[in-house]
């Protein structure tokens, strides 16, 4: 029997360089430090339950991110808490942690995030150029890819961009993003826009994730289809 | 500084590696002096290294000072921190290296040398020990390569010849006491020191050999790095030296006597390591881990206290009970390397390998009967007194393992022999440091024999590119000068020369041009017996006249028995404290 829990953590300052498998390595080797044993997926070649939300991009701080993991033993909730937090690498922090009670992982279920950027410059058009994105139908951006680029219209996951104002300047520009089946968009593209339409570079001095927003699991999990394609009768759930 | 790093690491491929703030570094407020330990090559590599590791720790936990660190920066940042004049910093303060009392850089092979050129350069501290002011650091080495010094010699204030931990503790009191006094006075005094080599004050030095493991200075909270590295495991030394006696082997003559760790420690030491790292993976490292006196007992008890452990063992030896005792270590089960080093028992018998076709024949079939369906065999080529006769038992050996594997092996369709051939490099304090390196020429020939000769199927043949070998042997036998050649060479742009895709012969041609030869005439230069060797002012401890006598053994093809099984072979290192210490 496995026990699962769901933490969530901060990844900022110099952490921000650590990149997503090398996060997931850290996460794993901090749960063991503190004490406590994974649970093992099943399979040749066992591997520790756990997995995050969502990859962060090298360079991006998160304020809230969402590790889910199994171990063995229950694990007492203040003692994991203490222990795991003391454990965690320089620039990651816990928040918080608890049993998770959901049958999906929480990557499966992402439904939106939330950015802000931070800014070291802003150009004179900033607030015009937010005030146009938020008008336009569809903005398309092409998307760099090996096997050949790809046209994306990103209001389809940022439908409008805010400004944070400070005693004369836009601050920074926050934004929710959509995670869709189809995919989602990268915060420099939405700057990489903001730009386009001011005309002029924007000079950011941080990303940060904000917010991871998981969809609620629908009870009782519906019947799916399987992997071939086809809805497949299981037997009765016992 | 700080934000002029941030803004690099913005734009440079993995800017993990200069972040610092792993698990298990140090951060030390209140210090005696700041020291700044390197692995000159990039982070990945350097983490991995236990030599850094365990002068970090022997610093940072049983001494004042404080030891950062700070590996070589890859071209792309480089290349930022020279266009934005953000000079090399250490990975715990993020503070210029420049800055720091000392900075000690670990020689481990010759083909990093010229990275300690562009750290120095990066640093901004001048390349050469004589333009140092009294505002530079105090640059010292360290490490198996400074068994010959002269090589980088001009480029090091001092190096620690021998056991580190023996002389880093009086080391590091000495200049506590001395900080504040003149550079040069500084290291007249080091010049004083037990295995402290000061190019300034050339003395005769002699190996500082420890005459124990001390568990005490067992890194027990290792860094953990935060990325990627080569060994993402924690490694403990079980044994210090060998005395198999392979005549080829700098470690193995370098490193003598044997000195086990306790098993008892071991145990206890990873058992610690793992709880303290959160590593899956332990490795128990030394020269030749299957002799290590307890090693099943060993096995045995690490897999009775952590079930979910995994042990590599390194360096295995060609020995069917050796390749039994990786069914203890739960190891996965693909590929397993095996190194007779050379084809034929001749050969064998010349370079002191004692491994009969035998013993290589049943390792090769316990080994496929324990699971596994590749086989690694090592081989040199341009050993002393080599035969086209050896070549072809080199392939010998590759045909019966593939023979061997197709009968023994569970499925046999998928048996694969890599064959990896390096060409032999002669190093300093060995027996035969006499001998020059085989000329290009000649060594093509035997690859291209090897790759005409060696059946395809189900067997890859991997031929090690001449050239890197051919520079380190230039170097490794070395002169005062050949400091010159690398400094050129790096002026000409050599850097991460053990990098495939970075190392560029034609800057190596450039520098050893610059002091008038050729890569070729310094690698293949042979010594008579009686001339005088670069680096006859290091005593290794093991008498000159035992070198000599192995080499006179090689040429007639004589073996000399193991001391630790077979009667003393009289090496002379062995003396006073100093003495074989096995744990049974």
């Amino acid at each position: 029997m496995n026990f699962n829990y769901q933490m969530r953590f901060s990844k900022t300052g110099r952490a921000r360089f650590i990149a997503h498998l090398d996060t997931l390595s850290c996460l794993m080797r901090a749960i063991r430090r503190a004490g406590f044993e994974f649970a093992l997926t099943q399979g040749m070649r066992p591997k520790p339950v756990l997995s995050l939300a969502m990859p962060l991009g090298v360079g991006v701080e998160g304020e809230d991110e969402i590790c889910d993991f199994s171990l063995q033993q229950r694990a007492p909730l203040t003692e994991l808490a203490k222990k795991l937090g003391s454990e965690l690498p320089e620039g990651m922090e816990l928040k918080s942690v608890g049993p998770s009670f959901d049958r999906t992982k929480s990557a499966s279920r992402v439904q939106s995030v939330s950015y802000r950027i931070e800014l070291a410059g802003a150009p004179a058009g900033l607030s015009e150029a937010a005030g146009r994105y938020n008008g336009e139908s569809a903005i398309v951006l092409l998307r760099k890819r090996p096997k050949g680029d790809k046209e994306v219209d990103i209001k389809k996951y940022v439908r409008q961009v805010e400004l944070s104002e400070g005693d004369a300047d836009p601050q920074g520009i926050t934004f929710d993003m959509a995670v869709t089946s189809e995919g989602t968009g990268r915060p420099d593209e939405i700057i990489g826009a903001l730009s386009g339409i001011c005309g002029e570079d924007i000079r950011i001095s941080r990303i940060v994730r904000t917010s991871i927003v998981i969809k609620e699991e629908a009870t009782p999990v519906p019947a799916r289809p399987g992997h071939n394609g086809r809805a497949t009768y299981r037997g009765k759930r016992r | 500084m700080e934000t002029g790093i941030e803004s690099l690491l913005e734009r440079v491929e993995k800017p993990a590696r200069y972040i610092g703030g792993e698990t298990g570094s140090v951060v030390k407020e209140d210090h005696s002096l700041r020291v700044v330990l390197s692995y000159p090559d990039v982070y990945e590599i350097g983490t991995a290294n236990q030599a850094v590791q365990i002068i970090y720790s022997l610093i940072n936990n049983h001494t004042g000072a404080w030891a950062e660190r700070a590996y070589c920066p890859w071209p792309d940042m480089s290349e930022l921190m020279r266009a934005e004049g953000v000079p090399l910093f250490s990975l715990e303060s993020w503070k210029p290296v420049r800055e720091a009392d000392f900075w000690g850089i670990t020689l481990q092979h010759e083909l990093t040398y010229t990275n300690i050129l562009e750290m120095l350069d990066l640093a901004g501290v001048p390349l050469r020990s004589e333009d140092r002011g009294e505002d530079d650091p105090v640059v010292f080495a360290g490490g198996p390569c400074a068994s010959n010094p002269h090589p980088v010699a001009a480029f090091f204030d001092f190096i620690i010849v021998g056991d580190g931990e023996q002389v880093m503790p009086g080391l590091i009191s000495l200049c506590e006491l001395e900080k504040g006094t003149p550079r040069k006075q500084m290291l007249e005094k080091l010049a004083e020191m037990d295995g402290v080599f000061v190019p300034a004050f050339p003395r005769q030095v002699t190996r500082a050999v420890a005459e124990e493991l001390d568990y005490e200075l067992i890194p027990a909270r290792p860094i953990v790095p935060s990325m990627h590295s080569v060994h993402d495991r924690a490694a403990l030394e079980i044994m210090r030296g060998c005395t198999r006696g392979c005549r080829f082997c700098m470690a193995g003559n370098w490193y003598r006597p044997v000195r086990e760790r306790p098993m008892e420690e071991v145990c206890r030491a990873v058992n610690s390591m793992i709880a303290g790292t959160g590593y899956e993976e332990a490795s128990l490292s030394s020269l030749s881990t299957t002799d290590y006196s307890a090693i099943q007992e060993t096995l045995a008890g690490l897999a009775q206290s952590n079930p979910n452990l995994t042990i590599s063992l390194p360096s295995l030896r060609v020995d069917p009970a050796a390749i039994k005792l990786l069914g203890l270590t739960s190891q996965r089960k693909g590929s397993i390397t095996l190194a007779p080093e050379a084809g034929s028992q001749r050969l064998r018998d010349v370079i002191n390998k004692q491994v009969t076709g035998e013993d290589i024949q049943e390792a090769i079939t316990e080994a496929f009967r324990g699971g596994r369906t590749t086989v690694k065999l090592y081989f040199m080529i341009g050993l002393p007194t080599e035969t086209e006769a050896d070549l072809q038992g080199i392939i010998d050996i590759a045909t019966a393992a593939r023979r061997i594997g197709r009968s023994e092996a569970a499925s046999p369709g998928r048996v694969q022999i890599n064959v990896s051939v390096a060409s032999f490099v002669p190093k300093a304090h060995t027996p035969f440091q006499w001998f020059g390196m085989n000329g290009r020429e000649e060594l093509e020939k035997k690859q291209e024999y090897l790759r005409r000769n060696m059946p395809r199927k189900q067997i890859k043949l991997s031929v090690h590119d001449l050239m890197p070998g051919m520079v380190e042997s230039a170097i490794a036998r070395g002169r005062d000068v050949t400091a010159d050649a690398i400094e050129a060479a790096w002026r000409a742009g050599a850097r991460f020369d053990a990098w495939t895709e970075k190392f560029d012969f034609s800057a190596w041609e450039k520098g050893f041009a610059a002091v008038g030869s050729t890569v070729e005439q310094e690698a293949t230069r042979p010594f008579t017996l009686d001339a005088e060797l670069p680096w006859d002012d290091i005593d290794s401890r093991v008498e000159k006249d035992f070198l000599i006598d192995e080499k006179k053994k090689a040429d007639r093809a004589q073996i000399t028995l193991d001391c630790r099984w077979g009667d003393c072979s009289d090496c002379g290192v062995c003396e006073g404290g100093i003495r074989m210490t096995t744990c049974k």
